[in-house]
């Protein structure tokens, strides 16, 4: 079985946040514009915290990107009520933009704020709008999982760069970091530190599995049992 | 209609009463608009990316609790066997039915994809608590009407066998039903005396599935919590009797309901009696929070103390607990005046604990950050408006279209009619004052 999965080495990562724009640009992100900023309301899918650690003098700042977790046991899923968002084959966890009723229960549910809502119809202001990607991905039943276009009402999140894998796997590329030219989510790509790891966690051989297992490891809010597929390498 | 009744109807002209229809049609057009606009602009509510659920969503929760007041007095008559309520039975049954006719309103107001909403019963996945809610409250809007109208049969076929504009509309009502006999008005007091015990579990089922749908949210300070399912059962009894009960004082005599002398003091009582009931789930919930050492809850609850929604708190304290509790508790004190004023601030009150408890927890960031502080929009006040405007349009619409207390009256105590008849005129009816 596939499971995709990430580490994110926290030691490596320099706060860049290199991989938060990639991100909006691979997956065609509207730019909220500072009133939506003000109201609270501007997609990242991957999101960039900081946070004070300790008290003067021992302050310590940490900093982490936070992409979706992929739970292994995702809280979003159990209360969506129309299957919107649901756990695919491969250990994703993935939105059916038009299925979904736009109810906001998994934003409610989800511990990690990785779940964003189209409050309103995305646009692209000049010269973006050439740089949309026209990538579409469907699900087995032909619904839209892709993150292109975005439709607004719904709610929609970060799905592993799944446009990328599907098209690796059309053309026979191989995926995952320890693979020589092997494809990546596109933070993992653009990371100039190497400090974001991507690939199977079920595959032995895979970096992604033994960095998981690293004795640095660690997972966002554990203890609520969500089981992320998302780890993070502590600084050492 | 003779000229002694039109100009029976031209002096009951009810002025104050087409204020507020025509006030109440004018929020429905201004929410419908805002949210026309919504579909092609975009949401338009002061919910954030981590504030998700706003106004409306507070709106939801608050009357699929107001129904509870209809449910719970009917079950007083038919269960219990309590006749003094039975006067007001079937209206607070009718209140019962427009505060759920609502809550697929303000769904309806909330979603980001309203036209999908079919999807919850084309997919709807059973291990969601809002396809529990979706599952009980059709069942329990259904049972509702079936419930009102074998209550008010006896009384619609009155109005159809006496000639009048509206005589149409009665008999299309009773889908052929003729049968006058003392036999069948028997059968359907024993069918309503029967339904009541599914209508009561219902209800209990239906306000407990909406605290679930909060309770099972695990990463929710707050939320996550066992005391919310029998809280939202209290918050709802209380409100929903206090809504009954404060629409009766208000407008009662105007929709000419035939409320018997002590119904309203009695009504009180009930309330004195849940009151403590309420405060003391709150109680214990706060007793829990405040001696663990557990930061989420405690936070949540330390700011809905002290932080900015304080006077919120507060005034949910104050002002509806303890002013109403005193109101109501002594018996002398249990005047038709002191318990409209303790009911509309019970009503009051428990609308601030829904919004306190559906929206504090979502102020709180799960990751690193500040917490948020929530402004509803203008367009979700509207929103909000629109739905309290269709609220009052219908019961005014189904309190004059169907006079059925005033059938009540001349069935019951044989008292007269006046000219014109209860079934002569929509928006005037005969005036049922003479006592």
């Amino acid at each position: 079985m596939v499971r995709w999965g990430m580490v994110i080495d926290l030691d490596k990562c320099t706060a860049c946040q290199a991989c938060i724009v990639a991100c909006r640009i691979e997956n065609n992100v509207p730019v909220a514009g500072e009133e939506a900023l003000q109201r609270g309301r501007s997609i990242f899918w991957n999101q960039f915290f900081s946070e004070l650690e300790g008290e003067y003098p021992d302050v310590r700042l940490r900093m982490f990107p936070r992409p979706c977790m992929h739970c292994e046991q995702p809280p979003c899923v159990d209360v969506c009520p129309v299957e919107a968002t649901y756990k695919d084959a491969e250990g994703r966890v993935l939105v059916r933009y038009d299925k979904c009723i736009g109810c906001r229960y998994c934003m409610v549910a989800c511990p990690y704020g990785a779940r964003y809502f189209n409050w309103l119809p995305a646009v692209y202001p000049g010269a973006q709008r050439a740089h949309v990607s026209p990538d579409i991905v469907r699900d087995a039943d032909g619904w839209l999982v892709g993150p292109s276009p975005r439709p607004s009402g719904v709610v929609e999140k970060c799905t592993f760069c799944i446009q990328r894998l599907e098209k690796a796997k059309q053309d026979d590329l191989p995926i995952g970091s320890e693979k020589p030219g092997g494809v990546v989510s596109a933070c993992a790509e653009t990371c100039p530190a190497f400090a974001i790891s991507f690939g199977d966690l079920d595959d032995p051989e895979s970096e992604v599995h033994r960095l998981s297992r690293d004795k640095r490891a660690s997972r966002l809010l554990e203890e609520l049992g969500t089981a992320p597929q998302v780890y993070y390498l502590l600084e050492g | 209609m003779s000229a002694e009744a039109q100009a029976n109807t031209r002096r009951e002209f009810d002025l104050p009463f087409a204020i507020v229809v025509v006030a109440a049609a004018i929020a429905l057009a201004a929410g419908l608009v805002v949210r026309l606009g919504e579909l092609s602009e975009g949401v338009d509510a002061g919910t954030t990316d981590r504030i998700a659920w706003g106004l409306l969503v507070v709106n939801y929760v608050a009357f699929i609790g107001l129904s509870a007041g209809g449910v719970i007095i009917a079950s007083l008559v038919y269960i219990l066997n309590l006749k003094r309520f039975k006067s007001i039975a079937t209206f607070a049954e009718l209140l019962a039915v427009i505060s759920i006719l609502l809550v697929p309103f303000f769904i309806a107001f909330d979603l980001g994809r309203p036209e999908r909403a079919i999807n919850l019963v084309l997919f709807g996945r059973i291990e969601s608590p809002l396809v529990w809610t979706v599952i009980v409250l059709t069942t329990y809007l259904v049972v509702c009407i079936t419930y009102l109208y074998y209550g008010v049969r006896r009384e619609l076929l009155a109005l159809a066998e006496r000639p009048g504009r509206l005589q149409w509309l009665y008999r299309l009502t009773l889908f052929g039903y003729r049968d006058a006999s003392e036999a069948s008005f028997e059968r359907d007091a024993r069918l309503v005396r029967r339904m009541s015990y599914v209508v009561l579990p219902l209800a209990i089922a239906l306000h407990s599935i909406t605290g679930l749908i909060f309770a099972v949210v695990g990463a929710r300070p707050g939320y996550h919590t066992a005391i919310m399912p029998p809280l939202f059962v209290v918050s709802a009894v209380l409100s929903g009797i206090a809504l009954v009960t404060f629409v009766i004082v208000v407008a009662g005599k105007r929709v000419k309901l035939p409320v018997e002398p002590g119904t309203v003091e009695e009504l009180g009582k009930i309330m004195a009696i849940l009151l403590p009931v309420l405060a003391y789930l709150l109680l214990m919930e706060w007793t829990v929070v405040f001696y663990g050492a557990n930061p989420g809850p405690l936070n949540v609850w330390s700011f809905i103390a002290t932080g900015a929604y304080a006077p919120l708190f507060w005034a949910l304290v104050v002002l509806g607990l303890v002013v109403p509790f005193a109101l109501l508790a002594h018996p002398r004190w249990r005047t038709r005046r002191t318990v409209g004023i303790a009911s509309g601030l019970i009503v009051f009150g428990v609308f601030l604990e829904r919004y306190l408890i559906v929206i504090t927890p979502l102020l709180f960031p799960t990751l690193p950050g500040s917490i948020q502080l929530f402004a509803p929009s203008t367009s979700e006040f509207l929103m909000v408006a629109g739905g309290y405007g269709l609220g009052v349009l219908l019961v005014a619409l189904a309190t004059k279209l169907f006079p059925v207390g005033v059938m009540y009256d001349q069935l019951r105590h044989g008292k007269p009619e006046r000219p014109g008849g209860a079934g002569s005129g929509g928006i005037v009816g005969p005036s049922a004052r003479e006592k």
